[in-house]
């Protein structure tokens, strides 16, 4: 073997280590993986899948909070809060346990938080450890959610909705139209007949034009048209480059901005 | 219908769903590589990478064989590849490869041989043709041979091997253009 033979020999093995996930990279996108996975938003093989779906539903409520928290921050945007504040006229003390936002680590007593991980891990739906111990500081516990089970179910799928708008919302921002899009037609296959389906039309219409799909401009104006009150009106005329012609103004609508 | 349906490619027959992180875990690294050797932004690979997966878990229903799960995992890598970097590309032309290296720059010291190793390996491959770029990927970087790399390419075997002579000769040169350059006196 020739000297160069070596150098290009240990160069390319250096190159196989610099060019690798770290350690660090290789949790966050397991981390958001396991939450797609088990939020529904990857179908897996029928007999995979565990017989009821609610502990899937609860641990991938869990899971999604523990990934959004985990990403950095959850960028809510307020044009989301206007439309949810529309819609939630269900909420009840019990459901407003499940509508709170990720709490802070440490707001949970250790016990509580042990307890909401375990009673959602049987089976294969459940995150492995390190999600579980991700999502133990931020979720609500367990105890919580079983005792607002009975008037929970319609909140438990607007807290599901709510979230995986937000990851559309923060997709779109960052500039990953694609990665929305996904996560939008995982959200409407997992929950077809949501409370935010003209969050999730605007969403849908934004991600596109940002693709610069075919008939995006299109729907965009109908949007437009047909939701002049909408809270993101101003967005996807901006996004999908109506112009000026469009007021949006004119319906006191507010723009949700990154950082909002 | 998202873009990423036309990204299912069915895998071939095989086992069960359950061995997801398992393949998540032997495979991330062989993603991550090549997806930034193909040209996929560092701001992009969280989502490259899980767009990837997703694809393999919706396709679990079949893996039999490495050599098969690995040409099909290419395959689906390929393909995002493909699409971040038309995205990359519509999204901000004018930006140069070094923008897309640059958060290689942070090299902590204890890995500073590794990251300028890496980071001479990326900017050789994104200055090949996208077919020479693969061929140095698979066979040299991920050190695959040659007919596992005409198969997951798609490419003739004699066309391989003489992309892989080819590619190989650019590689010696630019590393003695770069051996020259931090050894001038070698």
């Amino acid at each position: 073997m020739t000297r160069l033979d070596d150098e290009e020999a240990l160069i390319l093995a250096q190159a196989r280590i610099g060019l690798g996930p770290s350690a660090a990279d290789e949790r966050r996108v397991l981390q958001s993986l396991r939450a797609q996975i088990a939020l529904g938003a990857v179908a897996p093989s029928p007999e995979a899948l565990p017989k009821s779906p609610w502990p899937l539903r609860v641990a991938g409520a869990i899971a999604v909070v523990g990934a959004i928290a985990f990403s950095g921050g959850l960028g809510y945007q307020k044009g989301l809060a206007a439309g949810i504040a529309q819609r939630k006229q269900v909420a009840t003390p019990a459901s407003k346990v499940l509508d709170e936002p990720a709490s802070p680590a440490g707001k949970l007593p250790p016990s509580q938080a042990a307890e909401a991980a375990a009673s959602v891990s049987p089976g294969q739906a459940s995150p492995a450890p390190s999600a579980v111990s991700e999502a133990r500081a931020l979720v609500p516990s367990a105890a919580h959610i079983r005792s607002a089970a009975p008037a929970a179910s319609a909140a438990l799928g607007l807290d599901e909705e709510v979230r995986q708008l937000r990851r559309v919302e923060r997709a779109i921002r960052e500039g990953n139209p694609r990665f929305a899009l996904v996560l939008l037609e995982d959200l409407n296959r997992v929950l077809p007949a949501g409370q935010l389906l003209e969050e999730r039309r605007a969403a849908g219409i934004m991600a596109n034009c940002q693709l610069g799909a075919d008939g995006a401009v299109t729907s965009a104006r109908a949007f437009a048209t047909k939701h002049t009150g909408s809270a993101y009106l101003t967005r996807v005329i901006e996004l999908c480059g109506l112009g000026n012609g469009w007021n949006s103004a004119a319906a006191g609508t507010h723009t949700p901005r990154s950082g909002d | 219908m998202s873009e990423l349906d036309g990204l299912q490619e069915q895998p071939p027959n095989g086992s069960s769903p359950h061995e997801f992180e398992a393949i998540y875990s032997e495979y991330l690294g062989f993603v991550w590589r090549c997806l930034k050797n193909l040209g996929v932004p560092e701001r992009a690979l969280d989502d490259a990478a899980q767009e990837v997966f997703i694809v393999v878990h919706r396709g679990l229903a079949g893996f039999r064989g490495q050599s098969q799960l690995r040409t099909w995992l290419y395959g689906i890598v390929r393909n995002v590849a493909s699409k971040q970097a038309r995205r990359v590309r519509r999204k901000d032309r004018a930006e140069p490869i070094d923008e897309h290296l640059s958060s290689c720059d942070p090299t902590p010291s204890e890995r500073a041989e590794e990251a300028e190793a890496a980071n001479f390996v990326q900017r050789f491959a994104l200055g090949l043709s996208d077919k020479k770029r693969e061929v140095f990927v698979l066979a040299l970087v991920e050190q695959f041979t040659i007919p596992e790399v005409a198969e997951m390419t798609g490419t003739p075997l004699n066309t391989a091997y003489t992309r892989l002579r080819a590619v190989r000769s650019e590689f010696r040169a630019a590393l003695l253009r770069h051996r020259g350059a931090h050894d001038p006196t070698g």
